[in-house]
């Protein structure tokens, strides 16, 4: 029976580009993939996939309602599917008011969790949504947070209730379903083991080969030079570019003291267990 | 009872609508839609087409939500079994959205998700998926004098008198989020809010609106885009002209297995032979919807 193998993470961690990865690695072209194309294209929230898959107008209901309907929609997506789909996901693990989680284990194959430093999430997000740095971490610590909340107009997008950002790496890691995890920074540093860990996960046979011509096709480098010659779909309006620096501790020329400490004293348990804070406290990046 | 006249028929509902308009002169001899309350089968009999809140056959149609029960019935009946607290505007919104799709479909007509005016070429359809801006365009092309003709989804016939293609009326309204109200500069007070929980309002045209069925003249598949900063439209060739039809069928997935779907195919193709399909992409979150109607004013000669 397929099922959904979800790429989950916190917005601005290196979803996109496991996407491309995988997309890149499963398409076996002579050329990187194009990023407006992407063989992996589905996302959870989709607006339009809600309405065609519930047969209801999601423009109609609220934000508990359509939460509601969110189960029936993956089951309905893997009992109509003749492979298993490789789906984006930004919402947190979260359970609708019956008590159902979003994303039941029945549509679920596994789940990759891709999670970043939230101090160079803070000042991508920041960039993403082209709102203040503070703003972008007064988010990161809400544990109400939703994306794409549609109240007076449309979007899109369904609203994500994202939780915190620890609360999000939580809500998955300890969703009791099968969780991989990788760490944007891992990806960065040593991405053949990165990625090939991914794939071996995934119960694919790993071709030494293909996997490096992924790698390469889906280089920062590449995909940004594609974003400036074409444009990116999933590039947020408001902001400059989606692609824009990718570098690990980039936050240092961003972020003040202060907003440093608020982030790590919200944040200190996540970063400790993931590595982005030592024994000592100190930070890692 | 109360009766209004919507599409080509009449309907007869236990509640007022005032989002529909009274029958006129002309519709004398247009059949009748019931809607009624009443107790409705929990699940069909061998359906041919199922989904998370729907069974169909070629005959029925049970629409299970949480407001409540519809049963479609020959195209001719609905009956509603409520919710204990459903309100009768939350009924309203169900009934005229997803049973309405339902209902057309067994009457045989080819429904798009789409809003449309009234030109003196004929029917100008914008179609597309919800926030793509079809109802905001079409309500720009009112306030500059036309007339609508349909709001949400635009029913399509194949005439054979005439050997056309013909485009229904639908709602006389429009239905509009706040923020496109304040960019088309309407005063709010006098909207009545679609729900109580979100800020969507109708926008009514009841004056400005073409009551009859008239020839289908343009369709544009609308979608908003971050390609680029500009308007831009795009030709397609037939096969192309066939699907963006197909995508954009009001709740396609209520046909699927069901004989109504032939009819769909039918009447599509004859749509492509006889109308402008073209795509049409508009920049998201830029306010370009005086410029998209002359766009189409200029494509069309209007």
């Amino acid at each position: 029976m397929s099922k959904i193998c979800w790429l989950a993470s916190y917005p601005k961690s290196g979803n996109t580009w496991v996407r491309i990865l995988l997309s890149n690695y499963l398409s076996e072209l002579e050329h990187p993939a194009d990023i407006n194309a992407l063989e992996i294209n589905a996302i959870a929230s989709s607006r339009q996939l809600f309405d065609e898959y519930i047969g209801l107008s999601s423009s109609d209901m609220d934000e508990d309602v359509i939460k509601y309907y969110q189960p029936c929609l993956y089951d309905e997506l893997v009992r109509n599917a003749n492979h298993d789909i490789y789906m984006k996901v930004h919402d947190a693990y979260i359970v609708n008011q019956d008590g159902l989680p979003l994303f039941s284990a029945t549509a679920t194959k596994n789940i990759i969790y891709i999670i970043r430093n939230p101090l160079d999430v803070a000042t991508s997000f920041a960039h993403h949504l082209n709102i203040s740095l503070n703003n972008s971490i007064q988010h990161m610590c809400d544990e109400s947070f939703t994306m794409a909340k549609s109240v007076d107009n449309i979007n899109n997008q369904l609203p994500q209730l994202l939780l915190s950002w620890s609360g999000h790496v939580q809500s998955w890691i300890e969703s009791g379903l099968k969780v991989h995890i990788v760490r944007y920074e891992d990806m960065i540093f040593d991405p053949k083991k990165s990625f090939k860990a991914i794939l071996e996960f995934m119960n694919f046979d790993v071709n030494e080969e293909r996997l490096e011509k992924a790698i390469s096709f889906s280089s920062f480098d590449s995909l940004k030079k594609q974003e400036q010659e074409k444009g990116f779909m999933m590039k947020d309006p408001r902001s400059q570019s989606f692609f824009r620096k990718g570098q690990i501790g980039a936050y240092r020329e961003e972020l003040t003291q202060e907003q440093i400490d608020t982030i790590v004293e919200y944040h200190r348990e996540t970063m400790i267990k993931y590595g982005y804070l030592n024994e000592h406290n100190q930070l890692v990046y | 009872m109360h009766t209004y006249q919507l599409f080509n028929f009449h309907i007869h509902t236990p509640f007022e609508c005032p989002e529909l308009l009274e029958p006129d002169s002309c519709s004398q001899y247009f059949p009748s839609v019931y809607v009624s309350y009443g107790n409705v089968l929990k699940n069909l009999d061998s359906p041919l087409n199922m989904g998370p809140v729907y069974e169909a056959t070629n005959e029925l149609f049970l629409l299970k939500v949480g407001v409540g029960q519809y049963l479609i019935r020959n195209g001719s009946e609905i009956i509603i079994q409520p919710a204990h607290n459903a309100t009768e505007k939350q009924l309203r919104l169900l009934l005229f959205g997803s049973a309405m799709g339902a209902l057309l479909n067994q009457r045989g007509y080819f429904v798009l998700h789409a809003s449309a005016i009234a030109t003196n070429k004929g029917a100008v359809i914008v179609m597309g998926i919800s926030g793509a801006g079809k109802s905001t365009t079409i309500q720009s092309f009112v306030d500059k004098g036309y007339k609508q003709l349909a709001d949400e989804t635009v029913a399509l016939y194949y005439d054979k008198k005439s050997q056309q293609v013909m485009a229904l009326p639908s709602f006389p309204s429009t239905k509009l989020w706040k923020n496109s109200v304040e960019k088309l500069d309407k005063d709010m007070k006098n909207l009545t809010r679609v729900s109580d929980n979100f800020e969507k309002f109708h926008l009514y045209n009841k004056t400005n609106f073409v009551n009859k069925a008239i020839p289908l003249f343009a369709v544009y598949h609308l979608v908003s885009t971050r390609e680029s900063d500009e308007l831009l439209m795009e030709e397609l060739n037939a096969s192309e002209k066939l699907k963006t039809l197909f995508d954009n069928t009001y709740r396609r997935k209520y046909s699927d297995k069901l004989r109504c779907k032939e009819n769909h195919f039918t009447i599509a193709t004859r749509a492509v032979n006889q109308a402008h399909i073209k795509l049409l992409k508009r920049p998201d979150l830029k306010d370009t919807f005086k410029e998209l109607i002359q766009f189409i004013e200029k494509d069309l000669d209007l």
